[in-house]
């Protein structure tokens, strides 16, 4: 799909009725809307996130003040968002008009109507026209919030893991998967029916309960971590406003620094806790075991001495004696005599290669047991030393975290603006714990239940194969439990290569245009994105070149969700082309990169909308994305209020300049103006 | 790989998608037998799947569940 205009009345900072174009062609396919912090930009975003959704990105705040506070006063209650797009070519290049309105308290009104020359005709189930079109779950990729990259993780968390799973299009073969579950219940409890046994019945019926519990508490996992994910950025932005005040920004820096010295002990704590874990795992075996491996060994060299363990002679030896039928002493020994029998008999201690290949097996053993139980103590007592020294540095900066926020929260002036933002932040980093520890109990609560429903299935077809159930019914059983396991294997497979592709695809991205040789590796059981430099070392997500990985990852995904078919990937659904609309790009990226990643992005999607403030349409910016813009406009900002010492900003454009904001104006609101 | 400025396929990529499926057939005739019949049988309860899950069309679980069943009652493997 392709966006073509967007019309925006009363909504949020845009006061009265005003409408955009956007750049829909092949060659001139971007639009880019420039406007300083305030202007609106977020809130153009959330017109086409919430008219093609019905919901807000989650940094949008708020959301109960939809209508604009000037149209409001003049009694205006409703403000609506309608946004016209055509569907790509090969799909037929149908034009769509979507409209939702709403007044402050809910929405009021939401229709999908289909363009045919010139007439709208409604689509009675316009939600579901959209959901196919741009699937939920792909959404927050290609409406991205740009201001909120910092945030972006890479790192591999459920959340990041599901929505990557769902752009890469294996959301069909998931249900698909989920769906053979139920059918594999089904066929069990028609087993356990048949056979009218109580176990059959009573583990059946558990696994029912668990497989009508399970669905309700991954929903409550998912919220609790969209939650979760809302009040780090909220917190985030907190934050940011803090270090913005002039007073407060050194011991705000101080304090992040202290924060993330405390993160990073925390991080090594639990890595402590696990390593003291595994010690203990590890030696343990050894440790039960040495006092036998002494006694063993005392044994095995008491043999030795004897000279019965190896035995003196080989096997070899034996049987030449026997085919040459002469010992080594001269004498003949003839076949069947008591001394041929005699010697035959030595072939039972007879020392062979696999006997001394078994004795020196056991010595290795012996031996790695004595080291690990002697090493052992050493590890355990190092480790825990290291606990020790963590937990109390860990102390001293908890203290250290106490004092600079009694400083922050002992500075006078900017109208108790300081205290009121520290007051903020402890009230969300609360909430942040809070809903932390909810989450992780309701984690918790689910790898219980998912290892419980397993051990059930194991018990039960355990339970099954002893009865005699009909051959009819045990096929059925068998048939959706091989295809189930043919399905998961593949899917591995095919998991796989998608994530190579991606791989591939982002590091081509990163060789073009990152001056340092670093390239990205993704984890296949996490689906974790790092970067690593030649050496194999990790770079950190918040250097310049991390912040590259991210607008690199973006792009690439949404290239890759709209050409998904083309790779051959067999358990892949539908490609989707949408556009990729993004809100202030580039401020958070080094100076050094910007360029680079604005051509790519260009180069990467069908359609581009990007909203961006002055600060950031640097010349490299331009350079990048003059040949490709196809529509412009300026998002002017009008202020009720006098200027006072506030700044007028201004956007040099192609040699104009242009005022991006103007002071003691009717009413404050935002004016889309075209550039031509 | 990807066509940067997206344009519709060339012939150069008609090819390739050409040559892709036979490397696919190849792929499948190089499987276990068990794994061609598992393979094929898989890709038309996908076709099934979606069908019964797209937006406008979408049936409850419940209803999904029986068709699958049934489709699977009536595949011989």
């Amino acid at each position: 799909m392709r966006l073509l205009s967007l019309e925006v009345a009363d909504f949020r900072a845009f006061h009265g009725v005003q409408r955009v174009e956007f750049a829909a062609g092949d060659d001139k396919r971007v639009t880019v809307f420039h406007g300083e912090n305030g202007a609106g930009k977020t809130n153009l975003l959330n017109a086409v996130h919430w008219c093609m959704t019905g919901q807000f990105t989650p940094r949008f705040q708020e959301k109960r003040l939809l209508v604009n506070k000037g149209a409001f006063r003049a009694g205006r209650r409703e403000c609506y968002v309608e946004l016209l797009f055509q569907d790509e070519m090969d799909s037929g290049g149908l034009q769509y008009r979507v409209r939702r309105s709403a007044t402050n308290e809910s929405q009021t009104g939401f229709e999908v109507f289909q363009i045919d020359r010139g007439n709208s005709r409604p689509i009675p189930n316009g939600e579901s026209l959209l959901r196919m079109l741009l699937p939920p779950g792909l959404i927050s990729w290609f409406f991205f919030d740009a201001e909120a990259i910092g945030s972006l993780e890479l790192s591999g968390s459920p959340e990041f893991k599901r929505d990557l799973r769902k752009t890469l299009g294996f959301d069909l073969v998931d249900t698909l998967l989920l769906d053979l579950e139920a059918v594999q219940s089904k066929r069990r409890r028609e087993v356990a029916s048949q056979t009218n046994d109580k176990e059959l019945t009573a583990l059946q019926n558990e696994m029912d309960r668990i497989d009508f519990v399970l669905p309700g508490q991954q929903e409550s996992a998912a919220a609790l971590q969209s939650q979760l994910k809302q009040i780090e950025s909220s917190y985030e932005e907190v934050r940011a406003k803090l270090g913005e005040l002039p007073q407060a920004e050194p011991i705000e820096r101080q304090r992040r620094e202290t924060e993330r010295q405390m993160l990073r002990l925390e991080q090594e704590r639990k890595e402590l806790d696990v390593k003291v874990a595994q010690l203990i795992g590890q030696a343990a075996p050894a440790l039960l075991l040495q006092p036998l491996t002494a006694a063993l060994e005392g044994r095995l060299e008491q043999e030795e001495v004897r000279g019965k363990l190896p035995a003196p002679y080989s096997d070899q030896l034996v049987r030449d004696i026997e085919s040459s039928q002469v010992c080594i002493c001269g004498r003949p020994v003839t076949k069947g005599s008591a001394e041929a029998h005699k010697i035959h008999e030595l072939l039972r201690f007879a020392s062979t290669g696999a006997l001394n290949q078994r004795l020196s097996d056991v010595r290795y053993l012996i031996r790695d047991i004595e080291r690990q139980s002697a090493s052992f103590p050493v590890d355990i007592a190092r480790t825990r030393n290291r606990i020790v020294e963590v937990d109390q540095e860990l102390g001293r900066l908890e203290q250290e975290f106490k004092d600079l926020t009694k400083q922050l929260n002992d500075i006078k002036g900017f109208g108790g603006e300081i205290q009121r933002l520290e007051s903020e932040r402890e009230r969300l980093s609360d909430e942040r714990r809070n809903i932390t520890m909810q989450a992780g109990a309701m984690m918790q609560q689910i790898e219980q239940n998912v290892r419980k429903h397993k051990e059930l299935k194991a018990r039960f077809e355990a339970a099954e194969r002893k009865l005699v159930v009909s051959k009819k019914l045990k096929l059925e059983l068998d048939k959706v439990t091989r295809l189930m396991e043919y399905i998961r294997r593949s899917l591995i497979d095919q998991e796989r290569q998608a994530l190579t592709i991606l791989a591939f695809e982002l590091n081509a991205v990163l060789k073009r245009y990152l001056t340092k040789h670093y390239s990205a590796i993704i984890n296949p059981a996490t689906y974790a994105v790092q970067l690593v430099d030649q050496e194999g070392k990790t770079v950190g997500h918040s250097t310049g070149e991390g912040q590259v990985l991210k607008f690199a990852f973006i792009a690439t995904v949404v290239a890759l969700a709209a050409r998904k078919t083309q790779q051959k990937i067999q358990w892949m659904s539908e490609p989707t082309i949408a556009p990729l609309v993004l809100d202030a790009p580039f401020s958070a990226l080094d100076p050094e990169y910007q360029g680079s990643v604005a051509r790519n992005l260009a180069t990467q999607t069908t359609q581009l909308v990007l909203m961006i403030s002055s600060a950031a349409w640097g010349e490299k910016v331009a350079a990048a994305l003059e040949p490709v813009v196809g529509k412009r406009y300026l998002i002017v900002s009008y202020e009720s209020g006098a200027q006072g010492d506030k700044p007028i900003k201004r956007l040099r454009l192609n040699g104009d300049d242009y005022q991006l904001n103007y002071y003691g104006a009717e009413r404050t609101e935002s004016v889309f103006v075209e550039v031509k | 790989m990807f066509n940067e400025n997206n344009r519709k396929p060339t012939s150069f990529e008609d090819l390739f998608v050409e040559l892709s499926k036979e490397v696919d057939a190849e792929k499948t005739a190089a499987m276990p037998k068990e794994d061609q019949v598992l393979s094929e049988i898989a890709r038309q309860m996908l076709r099934l799947e979606r069908d019964m899950t797209m937006p406008g069309s979408a049936t409850s679980q419940s209803a999904r569940v029986e068709r699958l069943a049934k489709f699977i009652e009536e595949e011989k493997f």
